[in-house]
């Protein structure tokens, strides 16, 4: 089927190559629509899958069997009538879905008859003293890293924090041959017992419970330094990163180390879904905004859906899942599809889709981030871009700062070039905190285009 | 000043390395991924000075979220160095504090003499 | 309005329309547009505000645009203040007008006296706020572009 210009119209324009994007924009397409697949990076695979089409095989050797399942969502869509657009950097997305994209440093537009938003997730910000020093980096990063660059570090490096991605990441590098200076865990006692209740749901999700009991195993054989329920993690150094410090107990300890991996989990990126306007949630068991999202993924603006961790983290391959019904959905939307075939097509992906989120509780609630990492003490920065510190916003809140929007006007906190990426779930949870109430009631900053950067050059050439 | 580098190729030899230059001096980087990536790999540990306090900077999460590795490339400033691809010839500079007007003003083909002109004639 | 990033000191004075705060972001805009309680932005007023100010000034050109802006503004229907003291409660007045930054000399010579103590000043009549209701025909709407 003949495809529309790309600076045209398009019946389904997927903003996101993830796994969700991938997946809806070859089943949207396979089902007759006109698609294009919007991408900042110039391959597709997001971040999960990154450049997983120009990994050699030494990198897969030492990536996994996970990273390499990417390169088939790649494939469908090669094989699709899908146009992926990449290094298209969207800057704004109109309530009357008209998507503003840079590319070649041009200022382009398309019209969709139907959004599906798959932007995926991004770390969860990990304030702790100083955090900000060159040779702190996420453990995202680390595997963009790998992925991207086929690099690792040179020297004996320090994971630190919680959750799956630490131990994956650590397992690749053993498989690089890498040294891991230590890991510091800071899953707590209480934290294994609390996760029992969710037991149930953990052993339905058995193969993904397996295959996690395995890397901490390598992990263990490897004789790597693994100190458990850590706490008061502060990164020491001067000009940049030189050791981390923390307590287990009453006792302190120190490793010293330039290169310092941080990861408490990944929480959904809002920033399109708040510039709409569009109502989310706190979610209380991951910690996070989540757009407001039916069952579908249709958000509350007609013509808008979401896919993937964007709207909830759940994996890689729940994305992929979410991103088919969502596409199901978007093709019965435009009279492509009746009512009885959307569901039935649906059927299946619904219970894949239930047996890849039965471990979701019992992962939420083990690794489940700690609040002295989440709201810091007074001296640390919360917003990375304006230097500003948790206690100018605490003294903010005293003066009558009631939420982020205001703590803009206050502090300048979420104004720098971020626009609050790296501290708006700081900001809101401090202030609750501060204030007493619940993060819910607090809300999130207003977010306001443009969603990347654009020249004033670039704008005026609209 | 390049240090010892944080990240090393886990296939070594395998890569191509480019020529490009950092804060006007010479440097060879590998040739395929990120300026942020091809950077860090090269021993650039610091990217810029942070506009309030100065304080010392470098990437921190790799994907474009956090713009930490504005880097001034080609002479255009801000640029997010995890963002755009590692070019031969490249002309890096690390960014110390605001955008400055000198910087801008090459961009648009100016000479630094003309800054110069320009702001005795301001004030 | 445009906000860009934080650059060396350019400006060494402001205009209507381009200004520099201390941080050193540039400030760009204002636009007026009838949105009822709409505070959005639309992407064709950005064009026209970013165009205007790299025609005066070049070299803003190659800055990023950190963010946008837009905001309600309060307007009486025919543009001009409201001046009254209360007749219920005297002693409690209304003072409303845009803007108060164009009408600075004024409230400091004509009204802040009045509030004072001071005769009400002879103009004041026609600040009533009971004009709206009270008028069979309507007022004209102000030209806006007067009021600045």
């Amino acid at each position: 089927m003949p495809l529309d210009a790309v600076d045209g119209t398009v019946d389904v324009a997927v903003v996101g190559a993830g796994p969700a994007g991938l997946a809806a924009a070859a089943a949207a397409a396979e089902r007759g629509l006109s698609v294009a697949l919007l991408d900042e990076q110039a391959h597709p695979g997001g971040q999960i899958y990154r450049d997983v089409t120009r990994a050699g095989v030494d990198r897969l050797q030492v990536l996994g069997d996970d990273y390499a399942a990417g390169r088939a969502l790649v494939e469908r869509l090669t094989q699709s009538t899908a146009r992926h657009v990449g290094g298209a950097s969207v800057w704004n997305i109109s309530r009357d879905r008209v998507i503003h994209y840079l590319k070649d440093g041009r200022s382009r537009s398309m019209t969709a008859g139907q959004v599906i938003l798959c932007t995926g997730a991004m770390e969860r910000p990990f304030p702790i003293p100083g955090w900000t020093l060159p040779g702190v980096m996420t453990a995202g990063a680390a595997q963009i890293l790998l992925k991207s660059a086929g690099v690792a570090p040179s020297r004996p490096v320090v994971l630190a924090g919680c959750g799956p991605l630490l131990y994956l990441l650590a397992w690749q590098y053993l498989r690089a041959g890498v040294r891991i200076g230590a890991i510091v865990d800071t899953t707590q006692r209480g934290d294994y017992l609390r996760a029992l209740r969710h037991l149930g749901g953990a052993l339905a999700g058995w193969r993904d419970v397996r295959k996690g009991l395995g890397l901490i195993r390598s992990i263990r054989d490897a004789g790597i330094p693994y100190h458990r329920a850590a706490t008061d993690l502060a990164v020491e150094g001067s000009a940049r990163a030189e050791a981390l410090r923390f307590r287990i107990g009453a006792t302190s300890h120190r490793v010293q180390t330039d290169l310092v991996l941080l990861h408490q989990g990944v929480v959904p990126n809002i920033q399109i879904t708040a510039s709409l306007r569009l109502a989310h949630r706190w979610d209380d068991q991951q910690l996070c905004w989540v757009p407001a999202a039916d069952a579908w993924g249709r958000l509350e603006l007609k013509g808008f859906l979401i896919a993937g961790d964007g709207r909830g983290i759940a994996g890689g391959l729940a994305a992929a899942l979410q991103g088919q019904i969502a596409s199901v959905a978007a093709a019965h939307d435009a009279g492509r599809v009746s009512e009885l075939e959307r569901d039935r097509l649906a059927e299946p992906l619904r219970a894949a889709l239930r047996r890849q989120t039965h471990i979701r509780p019992f992962l939420d609630t083990l690794y489940c981030p700690k609040i002295q990492h989440r709201v810091p003490a007074d001296d640390v920065i919360v917003c990375r871009c304006e230097e500003v510190s948790a206690g100018e916003l605490r003294r903010a809140v005293a003066l009558g700062c009631q939420g982020p929007n205001q703590a803009k006007a206050f502090t300048r906190c979420g104004m720098g070039p971020c626009q609050g990426r790296l501290c708006g779930l700081t900001v809101t949870e401090a202030i609750a905190h501060e204030r007493g109430v619940s993060p819910a009631e607090v809300g999130h900053y207003r977010i306001r285009p443009p969603i990347k950067p654009i020249t004033l050059e670039e704008l005026a050439a609209l | 000043m390049p240090t010892e580098p944080l990240f090393r190729p886990i296939s070594p030899g395998t890569e191509p390395f480019i020529d490009i230059e950092f804060d006007g001096r010479p440097l060879a980087v590998l040739g395929q991924p990120s300026v942020a990536a091809a950077l860090l790999a090269a021993g650039v540990s610091r990217f810029r000075s942070a506009p309030v306090s100065g304080a010392p900077r470098a990437p921190y999460c790799m994907m474009g979220v956090c713009f930490e590795c504005l880097l001034e490339i080609n002479g255009v400033a801000n640029r997010q160095a995890c963002l755009v691809q590692v070019q031969s010839g490249m002309k890096i500079r690390s960014q110390e504090g605001a955008r400055s007007w000198e910087a801008i003003h090459t961009a648009n083909g100016g000479s630094s003499e003309n800054t110069t002109e320009a702001r005795s004639h301001a004030a | 309005m445009i906000v860009t990033e934080r650059t060396e000191k350019l400006f060494d004075c402001c205009t209507g329309h381009i200004r520099q705060t201390d941080e050193g972001g540039i400030q760009i805009g204002e636009s007026m547009e009838d949105a009822g309680f709409d505070d959005g932005i639309t992407t064709s007023t950005l064009a026209e505000l970013a165009r205007r100010a790299v025609a005066s000034f070049p070299m803003l050109g190659q800055l990023n645009v950190v963010r946008v802006w837009g905001a309600l503004r309060v307007m009486t229907p025919d543009g001009y203040p409201i001046y009254e003291e209360s007749k219920s409660c005297p002693g409690a007045y209304v003072v409303t007008c845009h803007s108060g930054v164009t009408l600075a000399a004024a409230h400091a010579f004509r009204i802040a006296p009045w509030i004072d103590g001071a005769a009400a000043p002879e103009e004041l009549d026609a600040f009533h706020g009971d004009r709206f209701s009270a008028a069979d025909t309507p007022t004209p709407a102000l030209d806006h572009h007067h009021a600045h």
